[in-house]
């Protein structure tokens, strides 16, 4: 019953205390309502007194009346009073200490946070009964006078500053403080009236203003600041232990007679309330690690370890990632190694030598390149007479002997059971000598070399690539030729190898020769520049020569030019050749200039020469300053068919030759196709009209028509004229008769040596002194 | 008469065939031949050529100078007349030397006896400067398109009945 009354006093608010009763405070706001309350009132308190006396008989200890009061306080100074984050309930110092007071004086107190901004404000609130703490009596912002109990404990206050900051004397300190001590604040005044004191809602900006120097220093409750610098942010505030004063703390209500009653009781209670239960109870909550660090605070504190964290658990999840990357490639490269490598002999599968053979071929087409097919003939005797262990250990054998002599432009495959097939680069005898010495000698005599009787027998065919298979790759066919080569020979009964195309195997091995010889060839001086005289037939005199070149090679002996240009064309390298002769011949004609004989050379230039983007015209007259010559001393010969085949890139190149002062000949005109349209658009000094095609079959008349009709053409369009290809009177009567005087072929004079040259031109030391 | 036909069919049999069929006398039909065709197999060609030649055809090389030309051919291949090709006279007025090789190749047609035909004739200064070379019979836009048989033999064909009437 009681506490039904106590909850209907609390629901009912604004109520004023009664005089007549004080004990129990009953809240009414309406005067009409008081009225009808008065009635009831005395029936309670008829039902109150039986209850109080039954419980003064059965219990003792509650003899004391058991009112609750409403106790309004600010939750925003842990320890002194804050919420409890478990059990919602305010607790704190101040809260057990007024607990403890009421319980001496009968109360039972519930605590209620104050939602005011000031402690003044919640006096004016009836809600609360109580509101704390205060640290003297003051006026509510109403402007009613209040009454304060006893002191409760003597609250310790003191100055924080930031570092180590000097404060002015305390009466001329500008002082933060938290709007919630508004009751504090105005002590303070009193206190020390020359202190400015600015409010600040949360401690927050209190401590912003500090740091902005809005304030010296923030004031509070040492037992807040014991919690509130717990928190990482506020590390460098520092504690002012000298300005340190103490405040009451006290309960307060408005000075009402139903106020009056309460505090007196209240204060009764309040001296009850021992020193060692006091400090206890200050003790219990200072001693305590109360703060919670927030999000900010966390990080604040841990934030490098987190960040190092993060970092750490990035580094693993990449490593992991490319492990795991790594694990899947490998895992595919064995799938792939599966599939493209043979498991016995470690050699490619057929399917692996198809790749490669057509990556090979696409990568290296100048190469010269052959494919064997090679078969075991006794294998199935070895199989049966040895084991099928010694057959697989032959084939790994024969493998792995290959393997070694193989360069990485070639390949080898096991295509099945006892045939292997290889791709090779040709090369001289020498390499087949090797071959027979290194691989198929010791793998011929792999039973043999181990005791036993068993000669291995090897059938081979062999396909040279031609052309053709480079521009349209076909493993397969390549690989059948090879097959069917092998297969004959075999049936024939016979060991050893034949060739499937002969021909194109001298063909490859000449190109082998030739490219593979030519740097060599270019150190040793097995490459000769030759020179073949013009003349005027008029006058009999030397005008010039032609710059040929002999190779005199140490394997195929000597070589002419028909026999070597072309590979060398096809394989890129006969630029090479050509700056080698041009450079010969302008240290030629430097030696002749100086023995007083100044000459006219005609060099060959290739349209390939122009390639890769080479500055022929640039090279020339770099030639010819180094060398001393003048420029009318170099003709440039250009073949007819360059020009067919590519007239924009050698009209630029004759264009800019004739720029610098060269003279351009257009060589072997006549022998092979010609364009009308060409003749008219190039712009050549010399053509040189080639004869041969008179000396091949069909009516010499008609040849000799044409020719003078050619000769009349070019001289029409002011072109000079020189005959190549005279071989013999009658042809160089005819050329004069038609007025071709200027001549050159192997009637007048062959290709001479630099020496016979010199002597036939009669260049020699004497004139030169 | 293209390269594949030189080759794939017997040329001599069709032609003989086709003049004995319709009564037509050889000389009547003139057989054109390319210059490519004849380079791709200039032995062939002769061959061919002769035979036709001896039964009584008329063979001329087609398209000379349109594409490339070689000197050896011209030599070995007797043909009675010679077609130049008009893409050599595009630019017959303004250069010279195109001028120059062009009167070169005429004459040397003519000494090598054959007869010259141009081709491609499209102005009138085109056949003036051509006619002062030797040329003597033409072809091209600027005397005819080609035309349709009925359109051709009412042109061409038409006059003599009526004169005979």
């Amino acid at each position: 019953m009681n506490c039904g009354i106590c909850a209907r006093s609390r629901r009912r608010k604004a109520e004023k205390p009664k005089r007549w009763f004080p004990n129990i405070r009953v809240t009414l706001k309406e005067k009409v309502l008081l009225v009808k309350k008065t009635n009831v009132k005395n029936l309670l308190l008829a039902v109150l007194a039986c209850i109080l006396l039954a419980s003064l008989c059965a219990v003792p200890g509650l003899a004391a009346a058991e009112e609750t009061l409403i106790v309004g306080v600010p939750v925003d100074r842990c320890p002194v009073f804050y919420t409890d984050a478990d059990t919602k309930e305010v607790v704190g110092i101040g809260a057990d200490l007024m607990r403890a007071a009421a319980e001496n004086a009968g109360f039972t107190v519930s605590f209620r946070a104050t939602e005011e901004t000031t402690l003044k404000e919640a006096l004016d609130n009836p809600a609360y009964d109580l509101v704390m703490p205060f640290g003297s009596a003051v006026s509510s912002d109403a402007g009613q006078a209040s009454i304060v109990s006893d002191n409760l404990m003597q609250t310790p206050f003191t100055i924080v500053t930031e570092g180590n900051r000097v404060l002015p004397e305390l009466n001329h300190l500008r002082v933060g403080m938290l709007s919630s001590l508004g009751g504090g604040a105005e002590t303070v005044r009193q206190l020390y009236p020359g202190i400015e004191i600015s409010m600040y809602a949360t401690m927050d900006e209190c401590v912003k203003a500090l740091r902005s120097d809005k304030v010296d220093a923030l004031l509070h409750n040492s037992y807040v600041w014991s919690y509130v610098l717990q928190k990482p942010a506020y590390s460098d505030l520092t504690v002012q232990p000298s300005a340190m004063f103490s405040m009451d703390f006290r309960v307060g209500t408005l000075d009402t007679a139903g106020g009056s009653a309460v505090i007196e009781r209240l204060n009764e209670g309040i001296a009850g309330v021992s020193d060692a239960r006091r400090q206890a109870i200050i003790l219990d909550y200072t001693s305590r690690q109360l703060y919670r660090y927030d999000f900010a605070d966390f990080l604040r504190t841990y934030g490098l370890f987190l960040l190092m964290a993060v970092l750490l658990v990035a580094a693993i999840i990449v490593i992991v990632v490319q492990k795991y990357r790594a694990m899947r490639r490998r895992q595919e490269e064995t799938l792939r190694r599966v599939l493209d490598q043979d498991e016995l002999t470690g050699a490619l599968s057929m399917n692996g030598f198809r790749k490669r053979v057509e990556a090979l071929l696409r990568a290296h087409p100048d190469l010269p390149y052959l494919i064997s097919y090679n078969n075991i003939r006794n294998l199935k005797f070895i199989n049966e007479s040895l084991g099928w262990a010694a057959g697989d250990e032959l084939l790994r054998f024969w493998a792995n002997t290959a393997g070694k002599t193989l360069t990485d432009e070639e390949a080898m495959c096991r295509v099945s059971g006892d045939r292997m097939a290889f791709l090779r680069v040709i090369a001289d005898e020498e390499k087949i000598k090797r071959d027979e010495a290194e691989v198929y000698e010791p793998l011929r005599n792999y039973f043999v070399d181990r005791g036993y009787e068993t000669r291995v027998q090897i059938s081979a065919g062999v396909y040279i690539l031609t052309p053709e298979d480079y521009q349209n790759i076909n493993v397969d066919r390549i690989l059948d030729h090879a097959r069917m080569t092998e297969k004959r020979v075999r049936e024939t009964h016979k060991e050893g190898y034949e060739i499937y195309n002969p021909d194109q195997w001298e063909r490859g091995k000449r190109v082998a020769d030739v490219v593979g010889h030519l740097p060599l060839a270019l150190r040793g001086g097995e490459l000769q520049v030759w020179y073949q005289p013009q003349v005027d037939y008029e006058t009999g005199e030397i005008i010039g020569a032609e710059a040929l070149c002999r190779w005199n090679h140490a394997k195929l002996g000597w070589l002419r030019p028909s026999e070597f240009i072309a590979t060398l064309e096809e394989a890129g390298l006969i630029y090479d050749l050509d700056a080698y002769v041009w450079e010969q011949v302008c240290r030629d004609l430097q030696r002749w200039n100086r023995q007083g004989k100044r000459l006219t050379v005609s060099v060959n230039m290739s349209r390939c020469d122009l390639w890769d983007g080479r500055n022929i015209p640039g090279q020339f007259l770099d030639l010819i300053q180094r060398y001393g010559l003048s420029t009318d001393q170099l003709r440039i010969e250009i073949t007819e068919s360059a020009y067919v085949e590519d007239p924009e890139l050698l009209i630029r190149a004759t264009s800019k030759l004739r720029e610098f002062g060269f003279q351009v000949e257009m060589d072997d005109f006549g022998s092979g196709y010609s364009s009308l349209h060409m003749l008219k658009e190039v712009p050549v000094d010399r053509i040189k009209l080639d004869l041969h095609f008179l000396s091949s079959t069909g009516d010499p008349e008609r040849g000799r028509i044409i020719v003078s009709h050619v000769i009349q053409m070019v001289r029409a369009l002011g072109i000079n004229l020189i005959a190549e290809g005279v071989e013999n009177a009658a042809q160089a009567s005819f050329l004069r008769s038609r007025g071709c005087t200027e001549m050159q072929g192997f009637f007048l004079y062959e290709p001479l040596s630099v020496k016979e040259f010199e002597a036939t031109a009669n260049i020699s030391e004497k004139q030169g002194s | 008469m293209f390269a594949k036909d030189l080759y794939t069919l017997d040329v001599y049999q069709v032609l003989t065939g086709l003049i004995a069929r319709y009564g037509v006398p050889a000389e009547r039909l003139r057989v054109e031949i390319t210059e490519t065709a004849l380079l791709e197999d200039p032995a062939n060609s002769n061959a061919v050529i002769s035979r036709l030649r001896q039964r009584g055809f008329l063979v001329e090389i087609d398209d000379f100078g349109k594409g490339f030309s070689s000197l050896s051919t011209l030599k070995d291949i007797h043909a009675d007349v010679l077609k130049i090709d008009m893409s050599l006279l595009n630019e017959i007025e303004t250069r010279q030397r195109s001028r120059t090789i062009l009167a070169s190749i005429i004459n040397m047609a003519r000494s090598l006896g054959m007869g010259v035909v141009t081709e491609g004739i499209e102005t009138k200064s085109q056949l003036q400067s051509l006619a002062a070379m030797g040329c003597e019979i033409f072809q091209g836009y600027y005397f005819s398109r080609p035309i349709t048989v009925e359109e051709f033999e009412l042109r061409y064909l038409r006059p003599e009945p009526q004169k005979e009437s």
